[in-house]
């Protein structure tokens, strides 16, 4: 459905996307995974036909996106990363233009993302906060019931209650057979609609993976609250992995050893657990099971 | 070719700034127009004779001519002409494609259906349109000022071709900003050049009346190609100025529109 191949374009100064090489074929949900300014959003952008490759050349389903990129609106829907809509304009009347210069004849779609995304329309654009500007791309993205999905940061700015909508929506184009890119600098975002991902890293596509690969190979850390220094001293004899200690409080890494872990806390006077969120980073990091030289 | 749903926003977007100089310009016209008047036209003279010549030519208030028309000429399209149109192509330009994707909304413009080539186009049909309809209500307004104030004086056909003149110096000065707002991705640099060089225009046009030592600066200006005492003197250069204008504004907008479909957006 969306071939990329040999794909450059280069920003210099580790900006753009180098040579990048891949396949979404229809019906998958791809996760598009990466740091800010990794190449994401360039790779979209090339995508949309917005930018112009210095190298290689990017096609949805056999039309070159550069040459051919009028045709192929026809059957995409685009949210972009940074959202601006026209100035001055109500929710509705930015949805009729979009509506209108596409030709939309059904509004069936446009209403129930409305009543889904539980989206105002009667505002004022320039008025709305950050996540109803949100919503209201979702809803120019997605109302002509499109092939294919390709969202920029799909959730920036969504309540935990309307990611969740949104997540259902996704799963829910996934079963009409739709292809759906999104973009995201977090991996707990995608790790639950997406089918693979590729994680891109300075401009170039680091690995594509199938999610459960990604999650299998993915190690957890804890930090465990102890209630004296004479537990932290009985703890570290154990040999866990740790990652750092900080008067009572101890980052351990675990990975096939939860329940040996969990036993040897039972014994100790443990005031307090909690799981650390992996960053973007780390867990690719881990994907490779080496350390950023960088940091 | 167009797209009418881009083009009825434009509409929405702007038809107050084309109101409001609607307004000014047939307030200025109906207030010179009602100035006229055969019997002082001589008085008149004395009176801008008194004042220092340099001025007077710089502001290019010459009365060459003792008709109505001549009159209109000298008064309005020497001067109040040149300027207000140019203050709303200049603002307009910059709205018409660089304002969209400076903002980014151009985005959502380009995830339609519609061509680059053909958002492009749109733009400057609306562009163009606004300022000839500017100059219709002009030319209808002013027939009706002119008969009703001076029945039987206005000579209709050379005031329609001084008022084509008009539409063929404002497409090529509009072909100026709708260039640089179709190739800068900011709107500074688009009202910089877009309408920086306009505005040159404007200048270099007022300082080459000031003295015939820089009168050469005539040269350097596009407003030269309008001469509506050349039109009323029915000048074998009108014709040829014309086309100038016409190709020049032509060559600018087609090329803008290239530019925009070639380039790359950071949207």
């Amino acid at each position: 459905m969306i071939k990329i191949h040999k794909l450059t374009k280069n920003y210099g100064k580790n900006r753009g996307v180098l040579n990048l090489d891949f396949e979404i074929p229809q019906g998958e949900i791809f996760g598009y995974l990466g740091p800010n300014g990794a190449g994401k959003t360039t790779t979209i952008r090339l995508l949309l036909g917005f930018l112009n490759p210095d190298e290689g050349c990017c096609v949805i389903k056999n039309l070159d996106c550069r040459k051919e990129a009028a045709e192929i609106q026809k059957f995409v829907g685009y949210l972009p990363g940074e959202i601006e809509f026209l100035d001055g304009m109500y929710a509705y009347e930015f949805l009729n233009l979009i509506a209108n210069m596409r030709r939309l004849k059904s509004n069936y779609k446009k209403e129930r993302l409305i009543d889904i995304l539980e989206l105002d329309t009667k505002g004022k654009i320039r008025k709305m906060s950050k996540g109803m500007k949100q919503k209201l791309g979702l809803v120019a993205a997605m109302m002509h019931d499109p092939e294919i999905l390709i969202l920029d940061e799909p959730t920036s700015g969504l309540d935990p209650l309307m990611q969740q909508r949104f997540v259902s929506l996704i799963k829910e184009e996934k079963t009409a057979g739709k292809t759906v890119l999104m973009s995201s600098h977090s991996f707990e975002e995608i790790e639950h609609t997406c089918d693979r991902a590729g994680i891109i890293r300075e401009g170039n596509l680091v690995t594509v993976e199938d999610i459960s690969v990604l999650q299998a190979s993915q190690r957890k850390s804890y930090t465990v609250t102890f209630k004296n220094s004479s537990s932290v001293q009985e703890f570290l004899k154990f040999g866990f992995k740790i990652m750092s200690s900080n008067s009572n409080i101890v980052e351990v890494e675990i990975q096939d050893n939860l329940k040996e872990f969990l036993e040897v806390l039972t014994r100790l006077d443990v005031i307090g657990l909690d799981t650390v969120k992996l960053s973007l980073e780390n867990v690719f990091m881990q994907y490779y099971g080496k350390e950023d030289k960088n940091d | 070719m167009i797209n009418f749903p881009l083009f009825r926003v434009n509409i929405k977007f702007n038809y107050i700034i084309w109101l409001i100089f609607a307004g000014i310009l047939l307030m200025y016209f109906s207030i010179i127009a009602s100035l006229y008047n055969p019997a002082t036209i001589n008085s008149m003279k004395a009176m801008l004779e008194a004042l220092p010549p340099q001025l007077v030519d710089a502001m290019k208030f010459t009365i060459p001519d003792p008709t109505l028309v001549g009159f209109l000429a000298g008064y309005y399209y020497g001067f109040l002409i040149l300027l207000f149109p140019l203050v709303y192509t200049v603002i307009m330009a910059d709205r018409m494609i660089a304002k969209f994707v400076d903002q980014g909304s151009m985005a959502f413009l380009l995830s339609t259906p519609n061509s680059r080539v053909k958002i492009a186009f749109t733009q400057a049909v609306f562009f163009m349109s606004s300022i000839i309809l500017l100059v219709f209500l002009l030319i209808v307004v002013g027939i009706l000022a002119c008969e009703s104030m001076y029945p039987g004086m206005l000579d209709i056909p050379v005031f329609m071709t001084i008022n084509l003149g008009v539409i063929m110096l404002y497409f090529s000065l509009s072909g100026i900003g709708f260039f640089f707002s179709c190739s800068f991705n900011q709107s500074k640099h688009s009202l910089a050049l877009g309408g920086g060089i306009p505005v040159a225009f404007f200048l270099l046009n007022l300082l080459s009346g000031v003295s015939e030592e820089v009168s050469g600066l005539k040269y350097l200006t596009l407003t030269t190609l309008f001469d509506p005492i050349a039109i009323i003197s029915k000048s074998d250069s009108v014709v040829p100025a014309f086309i100038a204008l016409f190709m020049i504004g032509l060559i600018l907008y087609s090329l803008g529109i290239y530019i925009f479909s070639k380039k790359d957006l950071p949207l």
